[in-house]
């Protein structure tokens, strides 16, 4: 496990999937790789496939309609990967949880390493969010 | 055309536009797209339906999580139908704040728009450039209500918070500098002879298109109809300020890039006006809202991406009976439906955003024919990316 | 009152049940459900009106479809109110073939509501997922 853990102290790949938000987190996600807070001069970079990532940020209170492919974007990434639940949705689907069509919070549904609430959550607490699990990570190693 | 030649292009599902996320299947022949079909739903939480067991102040809470990006707008047309309903007339300094917090959302949703559209056609400085401006209004947010998105400033009879007199000057700095920026764009799209061979002409559509498919805002003032509903209901402080409706007949993407860009030197006049007047207003924030009574309300507010509707029924409880919410999306994305046949493929992509929808399909666009070729969501991009730089190469 | 929703009034004078203006500038006009196509016409072809969207009600004893439209000139509302008594099918004609706007609000009322609109061309789920059960209608009261 070592040997693992120590790949994810250096340059994270993050695949986004929106499973029914309200577009906030992942405007914060975006605004995390924009000018002003700037991600990837900590080494991290979205990608466009879940193949090709090491990190899942998951946002949003997963419905009826979506649950089946969070499933599978989670099958697809190569393992082991961190699954980010980033918003209050994800981590509890805060007002959404009495709705007939969605499928309780993402936990239930695929394993999630990090939760990162807040209602969006900003980017500075996404990215202290992901800093803290490669910090913790690197003490583990 | 025979059956190899066949091929379908699937982008989405996911596509976080408010609770419209869309799934395009794209039939195409060759190059050229020749119908599509749209399937909603992987955003649908039943907000109508929890609606109905929340307050009315819990309800403004609630409609402001059907989107992030309009996350005034749902809120505005909320409060405008529960005082439609209730006869109640707000403050005046809760008007002027209600305008400034609306104007300003417009502000960083079109320019979000601005830079996701200057990313897909291959103009990645447009991007950052435009999202480097938008700071400056998500700075003024934090400052003024306390929070980037979700402001939480809209209230049944008034607003929550007040805007501090001794913050305006600053509001005004941050405000300033985003108009140096406007006028950047503004001359970038009007000047580049690249941007006009890649938008002029693209995803056309007439009035005709426009009346047949009810599409609101933007989409149909590109289209020269002169339709807004601030200018034709004033609510709020819309009527106490000078302003216009921006229109352009082309109907093309250039066309809404064009009113986009013309809007947003509006909205920094009304917000300036809004000040200007907040300076010399007083008063109470909001009116005393005791019960609601008996009837039905319809409010609507001209959100960034169009008019939105909401239908309040109330029965004298503290509930709503029934809320219904048409969004502006609902209706301009059904346009897609005519705009987007007959481009190539390299085009639709920027035809199918250029309703405003959001980035993320473009992290999930998958490109599948019959022979088992698969393209992925950056190579889609990057297509569209590739004929910029052609057309680029020619002109010099 | 502006001139428009007078000529309305008078055009489709027989078709009417009642109508008021609630509001400055908010009016609710009661039809037959059988008219609704003939009114829409009017209303979208003639008067220049613009369809905003059908708002579908439970009211317990039936089912209330208010059909809301714009005067983008005035600024006017008109909302055109049907009843559908017969709880267990309702149906109603389809705007779909007059105004194509219409179709996707249609199939949005439908899966919510289970109201069958006549002459629609398809009217599969818009919103909810394709394994959604047949006849299980969120909207409906009973499942309260």
């Amino acid at each position: 496990m070592q040997s693992i853990d120590n790949k994810f102290t250096k340059s994270l790949f993050v695949f986004h999937a929106a499973c029914s938000p309200c577009n906030n987190c992942d405007i914060e996600i975006l605004d995390c790789i924009a000018p002003k807070y700037d991600i990837e001069r900590l080494g991290m970079q979205l990608v466009g496939s879940p193949r090709h990532a090491d990190v899942l940020l998951v946002t949003g209170a997963v419905n009826k309609k979506v649950v089946h492919r969070i499933k599978m974007i989670y099958e697809q990434t190569a393992k082991p990967c961190v699954v980010v639940a980033v918003g209050s949705c994800a981590c509890s689907e805060i007002i959404f949880r009495e709705s007939y069509n969605t499928c309780g919070p993402l936990d239930k549904i695929i394993p999630v390493d990090i939760y990162i609430p807040g209602c969006p959550p900003r980017p500075e607490a996404i990215i202290a969010g992901l800093a803290k699990y490669i910090k913790s990570r690197k003490n583990a190693g | 055309m025979t059956d190899k030649n066949k091929n379908f292009i699937p982008i989405g599902p996911y596509h976080p536009l408010q609770e419209e996320p869309e799934y395009f299947r794209l039939h195409v022949e060759g190059e050229i797209v020749k119908s599509v079909d749209i399937e909603l739903g992987y955003i649908h939480r039943g907000t109508e339906k929890i609606s109905e067991n929340k307050h009315f102040d819990q309800g403004v809470f609630l409609v402001e999580r059907i989107c992030g990006i309009c996350s005034t707008s749902h809120p505005l047309a909320f409060v405008n139908a529960v005082e439609n309903l209730a006869r109640i007339e707000i403050p005046d300094r809760a008007k002027l704040i209600r305008c400034v917090v609306g104007e300003m959302e417009r502000i960083h949703s079109h320019l979000l728009w601005l830079g996701l559209a200057g990313h897909f056609i291959g103009y990645n400085t447009v991007w950052m450039w435009s999202w480097k401006y938008r700071e400056y209004i998500l700075e003024v947010f934090e400052k003024v209500t306390g929070n980037r998105q979700h402001y939480a400033m809209m209230k049944i009879g008034g607003v929550r918070r007040d805007i501090a007199n001794d913050d305006i000057p600053w509001i005004e700095t941050n405000i300033d500098e985003i108009e140096k920026g406007l006028e950047l764009f503004l001359k970038a799209i009007t000047e580049d002879p690249v941007i006009h061979a890649r938008t002029k002409g693209v995803g056309v559509l007439t009035k005709e298109d426009i009346k047949d498919y009810c599409a609101v805002g933007p989409v149909a003032r590109a289209s020269g109809i002169d339709m807004d509903v601030r200018k034709d209901t004033p609510y709020a402080a819309y009527g106490m300020v000078d302003w216009k409706v921006c229109t352009c007949d082309s109907g093309d993407i250039y066309g809404k890039a064009v009113v986009r860009i013309l809007e947003l030197f509006e909205s920094l006049k009304i917000i300036r006006q809004c000040l200007g007047h907040m300076r010399n207003t007083g008063g109470p924030l909001d009116v005393n809202v005791k019960e609601i009574p008996e009837g039905e309300g319809i409010g609507r507010h001209e959100a960034p991406r169009g008019e939105c509707f909401h239908y309040v029924r109330s029965d004298k409880t503290n509930r709503p009976v029934r809320h219904k919410i048409r969004a502006p999306s609902f209706v301009n994305v059904a346009t897609n439906q005519k705009a987007v046949v007959g481009s190539h493929i390299s085009d639709a992509l920027l035809v199918l955003a250029a309703v405003d929808p959001c980035y993320c399909c473009t992290e999930r666009v998958i490109v599948v024919n019959k022979k088992g070729k698969l393209m992925k969501g950056p190579d889609l991009i990057k297509l569209s990316q590739e004929k910029t730089d052609r057309i680029r190469k020619k002109g010099l | 009152m502006t001139s428009k929703i007078q000529e309305l009034l008078s055009e489709c004078s027989a078709r009417i049940i009642g109508s008021e203006e609630a509001r400055k500038g908010t009016h609710y006009i009661e039809v037959n459900p059988a008219y609704i196509c003939e009114i829409a016409e009017v209303m979208h072809n003639k008067l220049g009106f613009r369809f905003i969207t059908i708002s579908g009600v439970d009211a317990r004893k039936h089912i209330e479809l208010i059909y809301s439209f714009a005067d983008d000139k005035s600024g006017d509302v008109v909302s055109i109110k049907t009843k559908l008594f017969n709880k267990k099918d309702p149906a109603i004609d389809s705007l779909s073939k007059l105004i194509k706007g219409a179709s996707w609000i249609e199939r949005e009322v439908h899966e919510f509501f289970g109201v069958k609109f006549a002459g629609h061309q398809d009217l599969n789920h818009l919103l909810l997922g394709e394994d959604w059960p047949e006849g299980d209608y969120p909207y409906r009261h009973e499942n309260d």
